[in-house]
């Protein structure tokens, strides 16, 4: 009986399998307190092996006392871990030996580690921000620098007195537009207009009033040029103009607008007005005749319009003369 | 509601608080077994008068009391929930009441479980099935009905014997 009690005991504590408490020990009642005792140990014990932390010990005594210990200190570390991961640095382990050791030192270095990932990431922000005045800097004289260069790219296509394009500029574009003209096939004016006596507007107004003259002058032209072509200023008080795509009649009706404007349109100054008129010699080329974008070909279309302005001028000012680039034949018009 | 003349109607004045002028040469401290001797024998007559039931109550009470009255010198400048139970874990080992531990702390179900180590009221009483700190139960109450102004129910959910006796409690809103 004692031997088989022993046994069962034995077996309570080292057998795999549940042993069945043994019959001929049934009146026993200290046997029965015991084996259900170790049964509820087993069970208990088995399922803190298996992760449940939160199995309740209905045990009492001293081993159950230390098994309540083990439970409680797993389960306050679980508590201690959820509030490092909520942010809690703060967190040390006072109980578990060489476990709160390495708790402790684990979240030290997550600590520190963070810290400096803040430090590092605050002196990022910083660069960033420097980096961003930097370029808004750069960009901002980067803008002037641009402003500038347009400014002198202005400067050196455009005449400064009256804004019109410089005689280089003026040859630049006008060649193009012989190009345009010879691929499209359609025909091209130039118009040298020159004010009449201005050098007796320099002499008895001054040069300033003379300047003032050039600059009334081009705003005319320009008024009465308001369906296109390029104007230029090619000397003293000669403009160039140049008129693409129309036929001979309607150049020449626009360019003796032009013309018939200068003469109503005085120049008023503080003193008096100054009246004025304008002799223009006009190159016609038709797209037949052949055109091209070369210099010399330029020159001799400029060659014809100024032989056509000394027509005028031989005509008694205050005239259009037209004549054909090729045949350069004389075509007086107007005359007030 | 009791309407009699209150002669010691409780605040932190009554304990008086100079100890220099109260105990220059003893002190602030004394031993737990004069803390144990007082509660005990006031639970005895308690008890013998009014019966266990009745004790307890009273005993829980005076705990929630006692707590209500703790928040407030000890615990005023929590601002949160964690710094809360920062200060209760640095406050009761500091004044000797227990090793303050939490397992839970719900703030969604407002729902906290935590233990208490070598407990003043019970760390070396027998390991029976009771649960005997009531005391304590209202005492936990009053902290945390000051912290957040609702009606805690505290329960003393187990208790035991290794040594240093730990109980531990569950707070949760009814
Ligand atoms: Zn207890």
């Amino acid at each position: 009986m004692q031997d088989s009690i022993l046994e069962h005991i034995e077996k309570l504590l080292h057998s795999p399998a549940l042993p069945e408490f043994p019959a001929e020990a049934d009146k026993e009642d200290k046997l029965h307190a015991i084996h259900n005792y170790l049964v509820t140990l087993r069970t208990t014990l088995n399922a803190f092996a298996t992760g449940d932390l939160q199995f309740p010990v209905d045990i009492h005594g001293v081993i159950a006392g230390r098994l309540k210990a083990l439970q409680a200190n797993l389960m306050h570390l679980t508590w201690q871990i959820q509030q490092v991961a909520a942010g809690d640095f703060t967190q040390r382990v006072d109980f578990m030996g060489e476990y709160a050791a390495a708790f402790n030192s684990m979240v030290t270095q997550l600590d520190n580690a963070l810290t400096s990932l803040r430090q590092k990431e605050e002196e990022l922000t910083k660069l960033t921000e420097a980096l961003r005045v930097e370029i808004a800097e750069k960009e901002e004289a980067l803008a002037v620098l641009r402003k500038k260069e347009a400014q002198f790219k202005h400067l050196a296509e455009h005449d400064a007195l009256t804004g019109v394009l410089n005689r280089r500029s003026f040859y630049e574009l006008a060649c193009a537009e012989f190009k345009r003209a010879e691929e499209k096939g359609y025909p091209c004016s130039l118009a040298i207009i020159d004010i009449d006596f201005f050098k007796q507007i320099n002499d008895t107004c001054g040069h300033l009033q003379g300047d003032d003259v050039l600059r009334h002058i081009t705003k005319t032209i320009k008024s009465s040029l308001r369906h296109g072509g390029i104007i230029g200023r090619y000397g003293g008080d000669e403009f160039v103009v140049l008129l693409p795509g129309l036929d001979l009649k309607t150049t020449k009706k626009i360019v003796d607008r032009l013309r018939k404007q200068v003469a109503q349109a005085p120049f008023k100054t503080s003193t008096g007005t100054i009246h004025m008129t304008v002799s223009i010699g006009l190159a016609h080329v038709m797209p037949q005749q052949g055109l091209c974008q070369d210099t010399i070909f330029f020159k001799s279309v400029i060659k014809t319009a100024d032989n056509a302005l000394y027509a005028a001028k031989e005509a008694g000012r205050n005239c259009l003369v037209t004549l054909s680039h090729c045949a350069q034949q004389d075509n007086v018009t107007g005359k007030e | 509601m009791n309407t009699l003349p209150r002669k010691y109607a409780f605040n932190w004045d009554v304990i008086g608080t100079d100890v220099q002028e109260a105990r220059p040469a003893l002190g602030l401290y004394t031993s737990f077994e004069v803390y144990r001797l007082l509660q005990f024998t006031l639970r005895d007559v308690l008890e013998s008068r009014y019966g266990t039931k009745a004790a307890d109550e009273i005993f829980r009470e005076a705990g929630t009391l006692a707590g209500k009255a703790f928040f407030e010198r000890y615990c005023a400048d929590a601002t949160d929930i964690p710094s809360l139970v920062k200060t209760i874990q640095q406050e009761f080992r500091t004044l000797g009441i227990g090793i303050v531990r939490f397992e839970k702390t719900d703030t969604k179900t407002m729902t906290f479980q935590l233990t208490v180590d070598e407990d003043l009221d019970c760390s070396g009483l027998p390991d029976t099935s009771d649960h005997i700190c009531v005391y304590d139960e209202g005492f936990i109450k009053g902290i945390f009905d000051s912290f957040t102004g609702k009606d805690f129910t505290v329960q003393e959910v187990d208790c035991w014997c290794s040594g240093a006796r730990t109980c531990r409690f569950k707070a949760t809103l009814p």
